[in-house]
């Protein structure tokens, strides 16, 4: 079953990996039924918005970044941080109104990632409280993979809680220990994004290692749970 | 050698393989439109004296009058004409093992990604065919595309093969540049993405109808 189904997804959301995002990017992405549009500036700032132009209805992901401004692919119109439109191309004298704007939500980078939450939910603790991450120390990333197969499934494979991050040391073929970090979440229909990081900095040997043993895992947890289907 | 004359049709995949790799390679070609839909023109028999299987893109003014082969035909085909003719000549693989990798992918894209090209013909243009199969093996390619570029990230790399653009790149980019026409998504492919924008800042870089070029 599709846990985000008719539910509002609560807390911190781990969208991709902030290396996933460059400066002057746009990216989509879901938190339950909620569409985003993740977007960076100039100064690697990353917001995000609903992914609806309230012009025409078209995805703003499918957009561009102009002067820190993110910008509709139809017909150009401008949201700022806050979600107000400042630039209508088609009438250029004229100053938006101000009700004519997107709804925003909170973003954090933190352990390498992108964060959002569309609960509404304002203020009360980071990601790094709510996943447990682990604390000080720097991460290197490694990639994001969509599995095709449910929460569930994966986390019983990791043999851990589903909603906290997961630790664990694993031996490589060559005999080196690598220190992973996987933070998962569902998404769409019975699909589950892990987020690959490592502990500390690593070498370009071992980023190879964690991506081969991110497959293998990946193979391993489709194989335990043959439901998920592109065609629903 | 005469003039080169692409037979194009503008929304056609393949034929966007063959105009890319003709502008960003620098070499001259001459568009002549093919009127496939709704005319059926690659069915007439003036076509297919041309390209007897009916098969586009097709090129002319590229083969030796003596061997009797009237055009080039397939974009894969098309795409090492061009190279060998571009005055360019980091076009052509440097490496025998590049050379193999670009032919890996090049394959690759003539062969997995044809379900991505159908799904996205039935989606625009209509047509019969098994939705459900194309796009399961169209996840099924991107992933393995996804999979190989995460591997060049780490080590480095920002092409599919070699330090620099390829035809593999060319060869690839348009079934995962076009693939929103039928609707696929692509933010399960973030490190495809980053790759597909690298795309769009190459010199010579031209778009179509379902690429925007800024972005």
């Amino acid at each position: 079953m599709q846990e985000t189904n008719g539910h509002r997804v609560g807390g911190w959301q781990p969208l991709m990996l902030a290396l996933d995002l460059p400066p002057l990017t746009v990216s989509g992405a879901q938190i339950g039924e909620q569409k985003l549009a993740v977007w960076r500036d100039s100064h690697g700032q990353v917001h995000a918005s609903d992914d609806r132009c309230p012009h025409r209805g078209m995805r703003l992901s499918l957009g561009f970044v102009r002067e820190d401004m993110l910008a509709c692919l139809y017909h150009g119109w401008r949201f700022d941080e806050s979600g107000h439109c400042r630039v209508i191309p088609a009438h250029p004298g004229v100053t938006p109104a101000s009700t004519i704007c997107v709804p925003v939500f909170p973003v954090a980078e933190c352990m390498g990632l992108i964060w959002s939450r569309a609960d509404g939910v304002a203020t009360g603790a980071g990601p790094e409280t709510e996943w447990r991450l682990p604390e000080g120390g720097s991460v290197t990333p490694v990639r994001t993979l969509t599995i095709k197969a449910s929460l569930k499934t994966v986390m019983a494979r990791l043999g851990a809680t589903a909603g906290q991050s997961v630790r664990m040391l694993v031996t490589t073929g060559s005999g080196a220990v690598l220190p992973l970090l996987i933070v998962a979440r569902p998404v769409g229909h019975d699909r589950t994004q892990c987020h690959l990081l490592l502990e500390g900095t690593v070498s370009q040997e071992d980023c190879e290692q964690a991506a081969f043993w991110a497959k293998d895992f990946r193979n391993t947890a489709e194989r335990c749970d043959t439901g998920a289907d592109y065609c629903v | 050698m005469s003039d080169l004359i692409l037979l194009d049709d503008e929304l056609d995949e393949d034929c966007y393989r063959a105009r890319l790799a003709a502008s960003l390679m620098g070499v001259p070609v001459l568009l002549r439109a093919v009127d496939v839909i709704p005319g059926n023109e690659q069915d007439t028999l003036s076509f297919r004296a041309l390209s007897p299987s009916g098969h586009l893109p097709a090129l002319t003014g590229a083969t030796d009058p003596a061997d009797a082969l009237p055009a080039i035909c397939g974009a894969e085909a098309i795409l090492l004409t061009f190279a060998a003719l571009s005055a360019d000549k980091a076009w052509q693989p440097s490496t025998p093992m590049e050379t193999g990798a670009v032919a890996h992918w090049m394959t690759f894209a003539s062969r997995d990604l044809r379900p991505a090209m159908r799904l996205r013909r039935k989606a625009m243009f209509g047509g019969d065919g098994d939705d459900c199969a194309w796009l399961s093996a169209t996840h099924d390619a991107f992933r393995i595309m996804e999979d190989h570029m995460v591997l060049r990230r780490i080590s480095g790399h920002g092409w599919f093969a070699g330090e620099a653009p390829t035809l593999a790149d060319i060869a690839l980019f348009p079934s995962f540049a076009l693939c929103r026409d039928a609707g696929t998504e692509q933010d399960a492919y973030p490190t495809l993405r980053r790759w597909m924008r690298r795309v769009k800042t190459l010199p010579g870089f031209i778009a179509m109808p379902g690429i925007p070029d800024y972005g």
